[in-house]
């Protein structure tokens, strides 16, 4: 007779707030169920009533580990709309920056990986090892998060040669902590026993429920934006896409683990061909167009897409905002079925959710295609018809 | 168990990695982007702040004279004022310990006096900003050769002023001679 | 006479106390040890005190559906299996007045195991429910090697008082050295009675939420924390006085081999994930079970290897 297992709103296996309904029969789980929109907040409502320039610190608070990728993706889309042409300065120092956010996001999923398998140790040293890349962010825009970094046409602070080098030194020590996660994961006996065949999730399944970014190349998947449709400056620099096509949790952790080597390569690369010259356009005198434009970026989790539109006045018609959370969300139901709930987090956690992310909300109106957005509040007051 | 973990935790035991916070103070580097101040003597009461902040933190509210108030619950430290300011006059310091008891207190504020309009006595345009932009078209002035006090009573005037009889007779004029 | 009647009265009345203190303070030691070597700092000498003080003071909820009788009796069961084993226990130089038996110890302190179970399925959440179930499993499991292990002592001394036991070990030296193995096995089901990974598992914080502590709060939790604050000198004492010779009949060396042993566990517990509930149950019943019964096997034929 199954039992109805809660795991959320209000979980401490979960850094936000969504809700899983397990049925489990002892120890085993026979259905899921998930529910989202917890943390909504009517970002794409508030984005409709703020200057472009405003919607970029907005835009940034969507997420606090992805957010210098979503800065990065509305400042291209409102260039591509408005044909802003980005100085090859500003293009390289956004993948520093981008690659340095893509590094404390998986050493963040790291420690809360080994947390929720009962590993308390390897969680703080792993953290510990992420504060010399917070530090060197801190130094370089100012804020250890919602960076600020980038602007409509380019980028907002230039790197001194002490910031260059600052990052050079902390790259070499990442490396080793990189190393060090490497043994600590790959070595450990009981990691790989609670990790190996877990969650599985298969390249058809993967491709019927089109999970993006980390969770589909550990499935086999060969999808990656930054070699599929290239922004900043990734066409000009060489790395690989890792894919492994296990599909098991293990198979998540080995390919984060290999993106974070790949990323140091990439930021060591832009660092030594990083070009001279300004770092932002000037865009005082620029005649906004009414048009509309789509742009995407590979953000830690996964294929983060954003479409603009525009009016006759600086502020946006229209924002959308589709975060990679919200696909890979609807694999878990899938992955979770057949395991015991022993490991029900680790399977939550391994396809790194980012629920802030997930939630917006708009309301079509099917009759005129007329697109309202509503926060709440407004939902809340509706009458039910 | 595993050796890597062992001998980082052994390395951890010897040196601890977080600071006994706030007994040793934790500095933050430079270019730390915190409490955002007014300079006052700069300050020339454009609003460009105001207009700019992204989480309205920052309020212009005009009476008799005008009043510019950061309030530092909403301020998200951005640092969007510091980049549009005209004059350098709000910078982020690297003060970031801002907790207060009172909520009310968690402001700053610049007072700006007006400029009385000579006609009709209203005052009606934050009186730097109006010495301020007098003085950045000086260079333009001299060059062709245009005197700066007739300028300037000129445009002391209010708009709604400047369509009294006298006072267009009196820039038609202006026009005439200079223009 | 009347002086051995109220140093008996003053040894009942003094022991609690002193072992929720000292308790306290090993807890601080396995809290700081542990905090160190994941590279932080740790919490100050006061910070349980002021834990289970605070506790005390708070509202304590009961569930519309729990079961009220229960709810309310798994606390003191706990307390009352921790504090009973606490009055046999020999303190280096001070022996209890009535002589600690080694059963009636083993029995009181699954008392605390049997107070969880109780008290997580009679709360009435589904948290409760599995995290009873994990405890029943684990108490099944982890009862066996932990009695062997003790018993072996018992066995080698040919009586069960534990005062006994410790006046034998004054003579032929510590049992951990004759008998290693039950030592082994002695340990990891230590790191079991105490909560501590690899075997935390009814408390298993991030899986659910809290197991059979979900429901309590305010004092009852509070009479939970008292008595896991007492284990946590009951259990090493316990440790010292059957394997480590008591402390040779010194209260000073008596507490140093205690904060040894906690040092130990708070060892293992950094360096080590989580069990899953049925590789724990294995491992229990494989490994630790063996190693107990070889020094079953030996002590009570006489095969001593030296």
């Amino acid at each position: 007779m199954p039992v109805a297992l809660p795991i959320g709103p209000y979980h401490p296996a979960l850094k936000e707030n969504t809700y899983f309904r397990l049925e489990v029969e002892g120890e085993r789980i026979v259905n899921a169920d998930l529910k989202i929109g917890y943390n909504h907040r009517g970002i794409e409502w508030l984005a409709a009533r703020r200057t472009y320039h405003q919607d970029i610190f907005l835009c940034e608070r969507v997420c606090g580990i992805c957010s210098n990728a979503h800065s990065t993706c509305f400042c291209q889309t409102v260039e591509d709309l408005a044909h802003i042409e980005v100085p090859d300065r500003a293009k390289y120092l956004r993948v520093i920056v981008a690659e340095l956010e893509r590094l404390h996001s998986h050493f963040l999923w790291f420690g809360v990986a080994m947390h929720v398998i009962g590993f308390d140790t390897a969680f703080m040293h792993m953290w510990k090892d992420r504060e010399i890349i917070m530090r060197i962010v801190e130094s370089i825009t100012g804020k250890r998060v919602n960076y600020g970094f980038n602007t409509i046409g380019g980028t907002r602070r230039d790197f001194t040669p002490n910031i260059v080098k600052s990052i050079k030194d902390g790259i070499n020590a990442i490396e080793k902590a990189a190393d060090r996660i490497r043994n600590t994961v790959t070595r450990d006996r009981l990691v790989k026993k609670r990790a190996l065949d877990i969650g599985y999730l298969s390249v058809e399944d993967a491709k019927r429920i089109s999970v993006v970014g980390p969770t589909a190349r550990s499935s086999g998947i060969n999808a990656d934006i930054r070699r599929d449709d290239p922004y900043a400056a990734y066409s000009e620099l060489d790395w690989n896409v890792i894919i492994r096509d296990g599909g098991d949790v293990l198979a998540r952790v080995v390919v984060r683990l290999l993106e974070i080597y790949e990323s140091i390569r990439l930021i060591r690369q832009a660092l030594k061909s990083l070009p001279s010259g300004p770092i932002s356009t000037d865009i005082s005198q620029l005649e906004f167009p009414v048009s509309e434009a789509y742009d995407r970026v590979e953000a830690p989790r996964g294929e983060l897409f954003y479409f603009i539109k525009s009016n006759s006045t600086n502020i946006p018609e229209r924002v959308k905002i589709r975060t990679p959370s919200y696909m890979n969300n609807a694999a878990l139901t899938t992955m979770l079925i057949g395991n015991s709930t022993a490991d029900a987090p680790l399977i939550i956690a391994s396809i790194d959710p980012c629920y802030s992310c997930t939630d917006r909300v708009a309301i079509v109106n099917v009759k005129n295609g007329d697109i309202a957005y509503a926060t709440m509040e407004k939902l809340s007051r509706k009458k039910a018809h | 168990m595993n050796k890597q973990t062992i001998t980082e935790s052994i390395r951890g035991f010897i040196s601890p990695k977080t600071l006994p916070y706030p007994r040793q103070p934790s500095v933050p580097p430079e270019g730390f982007r915190g409490k955002p101040e007014f300079d006052l003597q700069k300050c020339v009461g454009c609003g460009a702040c105001a207009q700019t902040c992204p989480m309205g933190a920052i309020n212009v509210t005009d009476g008799l004279e005008r009043s510019i108030r950061v309030w530092y619950g909403k301020c998200s430290f951005c640092g969007r004022c510091q980049d549009v300011c005209p004059e350098e006059a709000i910078r982020l310091t690297s003060a970031y310990e801002l907790a207060v008891f009172d909520k009310n207190k968690a402001t700053a504020d610049v007072k700006i006096e007006f400029e009385s309009c000579p006609s009709c006595g209203r005052k009606f345009f934050p009186a730097p900003q109006l010495k301020k932009s007098f003085e950045k078209m000086e260079p333009i002035l001299e060059k062709r050769n245009i005197s700066n006090e007739e300028l300037r009573s000129l445009d002391r005037v209010c708009p709604s002023c400047r369509e009294k009889p006298e006072e267009l007779s009196k820039r038609k004029l202006f026009l005439v001679n200079f223009g | 006479m009347t002086a051995s009647i109220i140093s008996s009265i003053a040894f009942y009345v003094l022991q609690p106390f002193f072992g929720f203190i000292v308790g306290a303070l090993f807890y601080w030691v396995f809290r700081k040890i542990r905090a160190r070597l994941q590279a932080r700092r740790g919490p100050p000498w006061y910070q349980t005190f002021a834990d289970v003080t605070k506790l005390l003071f708070k509202e304590s909820i009961t569930p519309l559906i729990a079961d009220k009788t229960i709810f309310y009796l798994a606390p003191l069961l706990a307390f009352t299996g921790y504090l009973v084993a606490l009055l046999q226990l020999p303190i280096g130089n001070v022996y209890p007045p009535l002589a600690g038996d080694l059963i009636v110890i083993l029995i009181f302190l699954t008392l605390p195991g049997v107070a969880i179970i109780l008290g997580g399925s009679s709360s009435g959440s589904p948290y409760g429910a599995i995290g009873s179930s994990r405890e029943t499993a684990l108490l099944v499991a982890s009862e066996i090697p932990f009695a062997i292990s003790a018993l072996v002592t018992g066995i080698q001394v040919k009586s069960m008082s534990i005062i006994k036991i410790v006046d034998a070990q004054n003579q032929f030296g510590p049992m951990a050295f004759h008998y290693p193995f039950a030592t082994v096995a002695f340990f990891m089901c230590m790191l079991l009675k105490l909560g501590r990974k690899p075997f935390d598992i009814p408390d298993a914080e991030v899986e659910i939420i809290a197991g059979p502590y979900t429901e309590y709060s305010g004092s009852l939790l509070g009479l939970f924390e008292i008595s896991n604050v007492l284990r946590w000198f009951v259990i090493p004492a316990f440790a010292v006085n059957l394997f480590f010779a008591g402390g040779l009949g010194n209260l000073f060396v008596f507490l140093t081999l205690c904060l040894v042993v906690v040092a130990l566990i708070s060892f293992l517990d950094t360096q080590n994930s989580r069990y899953r509930i049925d590789q724990a149950f294995n491992f229990l019943l494989t490994w630790a079970t063996l190693l107990a019964v070889i020094d079953l096997v030996r002590a009570s034929t006489g095969w001593a290897l030296w």
